[in-house]
C-alpha cells in the first residue's frame, strides 16, 4: 500500500503542482527601524528555485510612535541612531543563489547605484537555546555578528530553507524573526504564504539582474566610506564660516554608515575634543 | 514510524581517517537521486527540540561535519525542503566510522498561508525627520543655527528667509501649530535649540488640513517638534556688554502644553543686529510685505535708507527695542485661537552724504547733499486667528491684522555746500485686514473653499522742510508736503479643488473690488504752492474673475497649464478739475509651465505666461508731489494695460556621488505699453513725469551657479556669475525719446577648506560690473571689487574662533580709495552645560566712513556712508 502512496506521490510530484506548492515560497516581514525615529518598512522574500529575493517596499514605509515601537521591542534603551529617514521611495534588494552560493546586494549610495556580490554562508551561527513561537511556528534562538552589528533571530526547522529577511540565512530553517542588538533594525514574518505574489517574475528579475556589473563587499565599503567620509568634508566646507563638525546624509546600509560616523567623530573630538569630556572636566573644576 | 524502513547503513571502504567525532553521510530520495541544501540537525536527547548543531548537504547530497562538543546520547534529524524529516538517535557515534545514508519520503503537505495582523501605524507623507542631534556639533545655539547644517535646508543669513530644496519655507511651525506664520523668524532665531527634540520638513504642504492630497501645493514648511520636558517652560537669557557703549541682550520664553503654545521675547540691541523680520533701516520687503502688496497701498514720500554693498551690520548704528507675544491657545477641541503681538522700537543714526553729478545733453552740473538723519520708527501690531471645526469635513477660520506704524526722521541737512535745512518726515502706517475662510471636503478627492477679505490701509505722510523752498517766494518760512495714499480692498472668492487620475486642478471664481483714494497738497507757510501741486482723486477698480489651473503628472513630466479670464472695470475721478476716466476690458491671461525629469540628476524647468497689468498705484498722481528735497514727481493718468509677457528655463543636475551641483536659469521679459520717465534735473529740484508709450522695456537675466568639492584639496568650490541686461526709454532735459541699455555682471568666487588640521580657511572674491548706455555709446560704468578671507581655528573645549579680513575696492578706477576691515569672533561653548560665552570685535582698523560709486545713464554719484564703530562685545548666555 505504502509503496503505491509512494508512487502515486512521485507521479503527482512530476506531473502536477507538488512541486510548485512546496518549492516556492513568500514571507512578508515588518521591519522596524530606529533610524533617528521609527519606522516601520515592510519587505518580502521570494524563493523559487533555490533563488531567493528579499526586498524592501520603501514606497509603503510609515513613521511610528515611540510608545507602538516600545511596545513591539522590549529594547528600551537602545540608542537613537544619528542618521535620518528620507521617504526615497527606492528600494533595497539582495539576492542569495543557494546553486552558486552567492549573494547580491543592491545599493544605492549618493543617487548611484552599486551592486555587490558576496560568498555565502555569511558567517557562522551560534545556536541559541531560547524558543518561541512565532505564526504558529516552534522557533529556536540563534546569534551572529555580521558587518559589524549583533543579530539575535528566531528561526523555524519546520521550514527548513537558509533564508531569512536581509543578508540573513544560513541556518538550518527560515528565520522569522530578527533584531539586532543596538535596535537599529527588527525584522518580524507577518505573513508566510505558499505562492508568490503573481506579479513577481523571479527567473527572469534574477537573470536580469546578473547582467550588472559587481564590486565585491571589500570594494565596496572602501568606496562609500570615502565618499561619506569626502561628503562630511565637502559639507564642512560649503557653509560660510562655521561649518557643521561631522555628518552623514545618505542613509546607507549597514555598518558602512556607524564605522565612518565613528571614524568622523574620533577624528572630530581629536581634533577639537569631546564636548562631553570637555563638559566633565569643566564640572569637575 | 516506518521511517526505520527506509534507513539503510550502509558500509563503505574505510581507510582509517575518520575521527570519532566526525559525521559524514549522503542524503537521497526514494529515487536515489541526491538531495541538495538538506539539512543535518544534531540534537541533544534530552531535549529534542533545540538543534545545537547543524550541517547541510551539497549537490552530490553528502555531508561531513565535525561536531564541536561531546554528547552522551546524539539525535540526528534530516529536513529538506518538500521532504518529510526523519530522526535517528545514534548511541555510540563515537564509534561511527562509515557514512551514514538517510533516504527522504517526499512530502504531501504543503505549506499554510500563515498570516499576523499588522501594527498600528500612523502616516506620514511627502516628510522627511531630522533629528537635530545628528547634526550638531556643539556650537548652535539657535534653530536657525541647526537649520543651516541640515541638508537640503538653507537658510539666508540677512533675512533669516529659509528654503528647502530651493523652494522658500511658508511656515515654521511648532508641534504641528503655526504659531508665527510669515514671521517665522521670530522663531528660528530666538528659540534655543536645545528645546527641539525633530526638525520635519513637509513638502506639498497644506496648512488647511482639509486640502491634504487635494490641492497641488508647491508649498514647503518646517515643524519643529519641540521635546517634552519636565516643565512646560524653557528658555534663555543672553547679556551681552562692550566697549564702547555696545549691548545686544535678548530674553526668550517658550511654553508648549497640550493647551497652550506660548512665546515671549524680548530683545535690545545697538549692534546693527536684527531679531525681527522687519527691516526699517533699508525697507527691504519680507515674504508678508510682498504676499500683501497687492492689497497695500503706496509711500509715496521716500524714506531715508543707508543702501550699498556692506553688511547691515556694518552700517547700521541704531539702538533697537523688540518684543513679542505669541501664543496659540485651544479653547475646546475644535475652537483654537491664537495671537501675535508686536512692538518694536528703533532709532537710526546715519550720516549720509551723496554727490551727484549730472551730464544730459553736453551741460553738467552737481548736487550735493548732507543728510544726518534720526529715524525714529515705532510699530504696534496685533494678529489674531481664530479656527473652528466645523465637522469632520468642514473647518471655518477668521484671521486679522490690526497694525500702526509710524516712523519720525528728523534730518540735519546741508545742500549744495550752502544750503542748510531743517527737514521732517512723518510716516504713518494703518493696516487692517480680515480674512474668512470656510473649506468643505466633499469627498477624498473634492473640496471647496468660500473666502471673504476686507482690507484698509492707510498711509499719510507729512514731510517739512525749514527754511522753505520758495516755491511762492523768497520770503516764505517752511515747505510742507502732505500726502495720504488709502487702499481699500475687497474680494469674495469660491474655489473648487480636486485631484483626479491625470491630475490636480483648481478652478476659481470671484469678484475683487479695490477703491484708491489719495491726496496730496504742497503748502509753504500753509498756503498752497498752487493747483499743479494738489491732488485729491480716488481710483476704482473691480475685476469678475474665472481662473483655472490643472496639473498633469506622467512619468518624467509635469505639466501646468492655466487660464484667467477677468472682467476689469476702472474709473479715476479727479476731485480738482472734476475729470473721470474709465475703463472696461476683458482680460484672458495664460500661462503653462513644464517640468521634465531627464534623470535622477538633472531636471528641466520651462513656463511662458502673458498678462496684462491695469496701472499701478504710483502712476495715479496728476500733478506733483514733493517725494524728497531734490525731487518732484507726477504723471499722465492712462488707465490703459501694460502688457507683459515672460518666458524662463532653468536647468539643474546634482550629482550627490560626484559633490558636483550645478544650476543654470535664464529669464526674459518684455512689456509693451509701458511707463517711461521724462526727468528734467536742475541744480536745486529735479522732477520726474511718468507717462505711457506705445512702447516696452526689455529684460533679459542669465544666472549660473555650480560647486564641487574637491576630494584632493579637501576644499569646496563655488562659482556663480549673474548677466542682466536691461533696455529702457527715458527723456532727460527735453531730449528726444533715448533708448537705453543698462548691462549689469557679477562673479563670486568661494573657496572653503576643510583640513584635518584646527585651522581652516575661508575665501571668497566679488566682482561686479554696472554699465549705462544710451543709443548704443556707453555712458557710464563701474566695477566694484570685494574679498573677504576668513581663518577658522577651532581649539579644544570647544572654543571657535573666527579672523576676517574684508577687503573693498568700491570703484575699480581709484585703487586707492579702498578699504579693509578686521574682525574676530571668539566662542566658548560648553556642551550641555547651561552657559556659554562669546567675545566680538567688530571693525578693529576703526573705519568711520564708507563711499562707493553708484551710475546711471544720465548720472554719477559717489555716496558716503557712517559705519558702526569699532567694539568689542562680551557675551554670556544662559539656557534654563
Amino acid at each position: 500500500m505504502k509503496k503505491i502512496t509512494l508512487i502515486l506521490c512521485f507521479l503527482l510530484g512530476i506531473y502536477s503542482y507538488s512541486q510548485k506548492d512546496l518549492n516556492q515560497l513568500q514571507v512578508d516581514y515588518e521591519n522596524v527601524s530606529r533610524a533617528g525615529v521609527n519606522v516601520l518598512t515592510p519587505c518580502s522574500l521570494y524563493f523559487s528555485n533555490n533563488v531567493a529575493k528579499f526586498t524592501t517596499h520603501a514606497e509603503k514605509a510609515e513613521e511610528i510612535d515611540k510608545k507602538e515601537i516600545d511596545k513591539l521591542s522590549d529594547c528600551e534603551t537602545c540608542p537613537q541612531s544619528k542618521s535620518i529617514f528620507i521617504k526615497t521611495g527606492i528600494n533595497n534588494y539582495y539576492y542569495q543563489d543557494l546553486n552558486s552560493n552567492l549573494l547580491y546586494s543592491y545599493y544605492l549610495s549618493f543617487k548611484k547605484n552599486f551592486q555587490v556580490k558576496e560568498n555565502l554562508p555569511i558567517g557562522e551561527w551560534k545556536l541559541g537555546d531560547k524558543q518561541k513561537e512565532i505564526l504558529g511556528y516552534k522557533c529556536q534562538s540563534a546569534s551572529i555578528t555580521y558587518k559589524g552589528r549583533d543579530w539575535e533571530v528566531y528561526f523555524t526547522n519546520a521550514i527548513p530553507i537558509p533564508l531569512g529577511p536581509w543578508k540573513l540565512g544560513g541556518l538550518s530553517g527560515l528565520i522569522l524573526e530578527a533584531k539586532s542588538v543596538d535596535g537599529m533594525y527588527h525584522y518580524t514574518a507577518t505573513k508566510i504564504s505558499a505562492e508568490i505574489d503573481k506579479e513577481i517574475n523571479l527567473k527572469d528579475d534574477y537573470s536580469n539582474y546578473l547582467k550588472n556589473t559587481f564590486l565585491t563587499w571589500s570594494e565596496y565599503f572602501e568606496l562609500v566610506n570615502k565618499k561619506l567620509y569626502e561628503s562630511n568634508k565637502k559639507t564642512w566646507s560649503e557653509d560660510d564660516e562655521t561649518g557643521s563638525g561631522f555628518l552623514v546624509i545618505e542613509p546607507t546600509m549597514e555598518n558602512i554608515y556607524n564605522v565612518t560616523n565613528d571614524k568622523i567623530r574620533k577624528e572630530f573630538y581629536e581634533k577639537w575634543g569631546n564636548p562631553d569630556e570637555a563638559e566633565q572636566q569643566t564640572t569637575q573644576k | 514510524m516506518s521511517q526505520k524502513k527506509y534507513i539503510i547503513l550502509l558500509f563503505f571502504l574505510s581507510f582509517g581517517f575518520h575521527f570519532s567525532q566526525t559525521i559524514s553521510g549522503k542524503v537521497i530520495n526514494e529515487k536515489g537521486e541526491p538531495i541538495f541544501s538538506a539539512n543535518i540537525l544534531f540534537k541533544e536527547s534530552q531535549k529534542p527540540d533545540l538543534v545545537v548543531e547543524f550541517c547541510q548537504t551539497n549537490k552530490q547530497g553528502a555531508f561531513t561535519y565535525k561536531l564541536k562538543k561531546e554528547y552522551p546520547k546524539l539525535l540526528v534529524e534530516i529536513t529538506a525542503l518538500g521532504y518529510q524529516s526523519q530522526q535517528q538517535e545514534i548511541e555510540n557515534y563515537h564509534t561511527l566510522v562509515e557514512p551514514l545514508l538517510f533516504v527522504l519520503e517526499k512530502s504531501t503537505q504543503a505549506l499554510k498561508t500563515v498570516v499576523v495582523k499588522s501594527y498600528k501605524i500612523k502616516e506620514k507623507n511627502d516628510t522627511v525627520f531630522y533629528n537635530p542631534k545628528a547634526f550638531a556639533d556643539g556650537t548652535e545655539r539657535k534653530v536657525e543655527d541647526i537649520l543651516k547644517k541640515l541638508p537640503g535646508i538653507e537658510v539666508n543669513e540677512k533675512s533669516g528667509q529659509i528654503s528647502y530644496k530651493g523652494k522658500p519655507v511658508e511656515t515654521v511651525n511648532l508641534d504641528g501649530d503655526n504659531l508665527f506664520g510669515y514671521n517665522y523668524q521670530l522663531g528660528t532665531r530666538n528659540i534655543n535649540v536645545d528645546m527641539v527634540e525633530q526638525v520635519q520638513a513637509i513638502e506639498n504642504y497644506s496648512e488647511n488640513p482639509l486640502l491634504k492630497n487635494i490641492e497641488n501645493s508647491n508649498k514647503v514648511a518646517l515643524n519643529l517638534k519641540i521635546k517634552k520636558g519636565k516643565t512646560d517652560y524653557s528658555g534663555n537669557a543672553e547679556l551681552g556688554l562692550g566697549y564702547k557703549d555696545v549691548y545686544n541682550s535678548s530674553f526668550n520664553l517658550l511654553s508648549v502644553s497640550q493647551k497652550l503654545k506660548g512665546f515671549f521675547t524680548s530683545s535690545y540691541n545697538n549692534i546693527g543686529h536684527n531679531y525681527t523680520s522687519f527691516d526699517y533701516n533699508d525697507f527691504s520687503l519680507n515674504q508678508e510685505q510682498i504676499n500683501e502688496q497687492t492689497q497695500n497701498a503706496k509711500k509715496i514720500i521716500s524714506e531715508t535708507t543707508s543702501s550699498g554693498v556692506l553688511d547691515a551690520e556694518r552700517t547700521t548704528v541704531n539702538n533697537a527695542w523688540f518684543n513679542n507675544l505669541s501664543f496659540l491657545y485651544k479653547i475646546h477641541q475644535k475652537v483654537s485661537f491664537k495671537t501675535n503681538l508686536y512692538y518694536y522700537k528703533d532709532i537710526f543714526s546715519s550720516d549720509n552724504y551723496y554727490q551727484t553729478q549730472y551730464a544730459v545733453n553736453d551741460e553738467s552740473f552737481t548736487n550735493t547733499d548732507w543728510y544726518k538723519n534720526e529715524k525714529k520708527p515705532e510699530l504696534l501690531r496685533a494678529d489674531f486667528e481664530m479656527k473652528w471645526v466645523v465637522s469632520k469635513n468642514a473647518l471655518l477660520q477668521y484671521s486679522g491684522k490690526v497694525s500702526t506704524e509710524n516712523i519720525r526722521t528728523q534730518t540735519n541737512l546741508l545742500s549744495d555746500v550752502t544750503e542748510n535745512y531743517q527737514t521732517k518726515l512723518l510716516s504713518e502706517n494703518f493696516i487692517f485686514r480680515n480674512k474668512l475662510l470656510f473649506t468643505q471636503k466633499l469627498n477624498d478627492k473634492q473640496a471647496f473653499q468660500a473666502q471673504l477679505f476686507f482690507s484698509k490701509n492707510d498711509i499719510p505722510q507729512q514731510y517739512s522742510l525749514l527754511p522753505s523752498l520758495h516755491f511762492i517766494s523768497d520770503f516764505t518760512e517752511i515747505t510742507q508736503q502732505k500726502s495720504n495714499f488709502t487702499k481699500n480692498y475687497a474680494e469674495a472668492k469660491v474655489d473648487f479643488l480636486g485631484s483626479s487620475k491625470l491630475g490636480k486642478y483648481v478652478i476659481s471664481i470671484g469678484i475683487q473690488y479695490e477703491d484708491i483714494p489719495y491726496n496730496s497738497l504742497l503748502t509753504e507757510d500753509n498756503q498752497s504752492v498752487g493747483n499743479n501741486y494738489e491732488n485729491n482723486l480716488c481710483y476704482y477698480k473691480s475685476n469678475g474673475f474665472l481662473e483655472t489651473s490643472f496639473t498633469y503628472k506622467k512619468g518624467k513630466w509635469q505639466l501646468q497649464p492655466s487660464i484667467s479670464i477677468k472682467n476689469n472695470t476702472q474709473a479715476f475721478k479727479d476731485f480738482i478739475t472734476n475729470s473721470t476716466l474709465s475703463a472696461t476690458d476683458i482680460i484672458f491671461a495664460p500661462a503653462f509651465s513644464a517640468i521634465y525629469k531627464l534623470s535622477r540628476k538633472s531636471v528641466f524647468n520651462a513656463s511662458v505666461s502673458y498678462d496684462k497689468i491695469p496701472i499701478e498705484d504710483e502712476y495715479l498722481l496728476p500733478n506733483f508731489v514733493l517725494t524728497s528735497n531734490r525731487n518732484l514727481q507726477k504723471s499722465s493718468v492712462d488707465l490703459a494695460f501694460q502688457e507683459l509677457k515672460t518666458t524662463s528655463l532653468s536647468y539643474s543636475y546634482n550629482d550627490n556621488y560626484n559633490f558636483f551641483t550645478l544650476l543654470f536659469s535664464g529669464n526674459y521679459s518684455e512689456t509693451d505699453n509701458d511707463f517711461f520717465s521724462r526727468y528734467s534735473f536742475s541744480e536745486t529740484l529735479n522732477n520726474t513725469f511718468y507717462f505711457r508709450m506705445p512702447y516696452g522695456n526689455k529684460n533679459l537675466m542669465f544666472f549660473l551657479k555650480t560647486d564641487k568639492y574637491i576630494p584632493w584639496l579637501q576644499s569646496t568650490l563655488r562659482i556663480s556669475a549673474n548677466y542682466s541686461n536691461f533696455l529702457y526709454k527715458n527723456i532727460v532735459n527735453d531730449s528726444e525719446l533715448r533708448n537705453n541699455k543698462a548691462a549689469n555682471y557679477s562673479g563670486e568666487f568661494f573657496w572653503k577648506t576643510a583640513l584635518d588640521i584646527p585651522i581652516n580657511f575661508q575665501n571668497e572674491i566679488k566682482v561686479a560690473q554696472a554699465d549705462f548706455y544710451t543709443e548704443n555709446i556707453k555712458i557710464n560704468s563701474n566695477t566694484s571689487f570685494n574679498y573677504t578671507s576668513s581663518i577658522i581655528a577651532r581649539f579644544k573645549k570647544r572654543i571657535t574662533a573666527v579672523f576676517s579680513a574684508d577687503y573693498f575696492l568700491p570703484d575699480t578706477q581709484k585703487r586707492n580709495e579702498d578699504y579693509w576691515f578686521l574682525d574676530a569672533k571668539f566662542d566658548f561653548f560648553f556642551s550641555k552645560s547651561k552657559y556659554n560665552f562669546s567675545i566680538i570685535v567688530k571693525n578693529l582698523l576703526n573705519n568711520t566712513t564708507f563711499s562707493q560709486r553708484f551710475v546711471s545713464d544720465y548720472s554719477t554719484s559717489l555716496y558716503q556712508t557712517n559705519l558702526l564703530n569699532r567694539y568689542i562685545l562680551l557675551s554670556f548666555n544662559i539656557n534654563f
